[in-house]
């Protein structure tokens, strides 16, 4: 029978070859280490739970703590991530997935689950949010006729400390170590703060009809934005800033945005990832996928 | 309806239902994963009718186990 204890760094090795195994060989150890550096800083003291047979690794599922300050609370979140379990132990598998349950007071949340872990964790009563996104590109002519007009309201990267409140700062200092962009957009309703990271799209509609060779886009994912309503209300003329800025030729939005600003102009992302989280009194308006897998592995 | 179990559970885990027995569980079929045992859960609700909280869909991992409980759930 196979013990389930917490996973550590000194379980690092074992529970990597693992994942090269049963996971994925995209992603390098580096990367897959920093998951058991505690990348939050929050001191929980574990990268998640492994199973045991001996000395023998057989399963892992991945935890990234973070303590959050959202809306003047502190939140504890656990981002599930890498479920993995050697196949002649899968019956254990979800002995992992129960002690992540029995965490107290912690918001869990998960952002990678292929079909199978899909189906038991909404049967274990995970809810799903909406990952509906679509794509903004940007119109270079617009961004001419607009040149100089706006452009001293922009501020990037580390610019922008100075300008940011204790929730945005927080997320800043979690994330500047990752590789994505953070502006502050300021005009007369405002300040808003956002946080961008850069993905390729293939197009398949284009690729399809294509006689050779593939197209890959450059868009930059919009993972967070306090204040949408003062970014969003130049929203066009911002768009094109930035896309300007980091050569994206657009950027892909929730489409709660386009809906609630009424952006038309926009055209679908398929590309989607189910968004689960288990919680007690927890609104989803408040979930988002910061301090997460995403960012740490570093996923597209 | 420890018959009807026994069906489902043959059904569910693709084995022919002389496999299932009074002590069978889930170290003993090779298709009892994860996600079987998931389908299984769901299998049971819907026949009998009943609704199985998180602690008992987790628990139920042998025979005597799940007829115990839903003889329970059902009473």
């Amino acid at each position: 029978m196979p013990e389930l204890i917490e996973a550590r760094i000194e379980h690092f090795d074992d529970v990597y070859g693992l994942l090269r195994k049963l996971n994925d060989n995209i992603t390098t150890k580096s990367r897959w280490k920093e998951t058991f550096e505690d990348p939050f800083s929050t001191k929980e003291g574990n990268a998640g739970f492994i199973l045991k047979d001996g000395n023998r690794v057989v399963g892992f599922f991945g935890g990234i703590y973070s303590k959050r300050l959202i809306n003047g609370r502190f939140l504890r979140f656990c981002n599930t991530h890498s479920w993995v379990v050697e196949p002649e132990y899968s019956t254990k598998g979800l002995l992992l997935l129960n002690r992540f349950h029995k965490l107290d007071n912690f918001i869990l949340t998960n952002f990678s689950a292929s079909p199978g872990p899909y189906h038991i964790m909404k049967k274990l009563g995970w809810k799903e949010k909406s990952d509906a996104s679509c794509i903004v590109m940007a119109h270079p002519l617009r961004r001419f006729l607009n040149k100089g007009s706006k452009a001293k309201n922009f501020y990037f990267n580390s610019d922008i400390v100075s300008l940011l409140n204790d929730q945005e700062n927080e997320i800043y200092q979690s994330h500047k170590k990752f590789r994505l962009d953070f502006n502050v957009v300021i005009n007369n309703i405002g300040h808003s703060f956002q946080v961008f990271k850069q993905v390729t799209y293939r197009p398949s509609a284009i690729n399809r009809i294509l006689p050779f060779g593939k197209v890959t886009f450059t868009l930059g994912r919009l993972y967070y934005v306090s204040s949408p309503e003062v970014f969003f209300n130049d929203r066009q003329y911002n768009i094109e800033v930035i896309c300007k800025r980091q050569n994206w030729l657009g950027v892909i939005l929730p489409t709660e945005y386009t809906e609630r600003f009424g952006i038309k102009e926009f055209r679908p992302y398929m590309k989607k990832r189910p968004i689960l989280y288990k919680a007690k009194d927890f609104d989803d308006k408040d979930l988002d996928l910061l301090f997460s897998e995403i960012f740490v592995l570093d996923l597209n | 309806m420890e018959e009807r179990i026994k069906e489902i559970m043959a059904a569910v885990f693709e084995v022919a239902i002389s496999e299932i027995h009074d002590d069978t569980s889930s170290d003993d079929l090779e298709k009892w994963d994860s996600l079987h045992h998931m389908n299984l859960i769901a299998a049971l609700e819907e026949e009998f009718q009943i609704e199985l909280d998180e602690e008992e869909m987790l628990e139920l991992i042998n025979f005597k186990l799940i007829a115990l409980t839903l003889k329970e759930k059902t009473a």
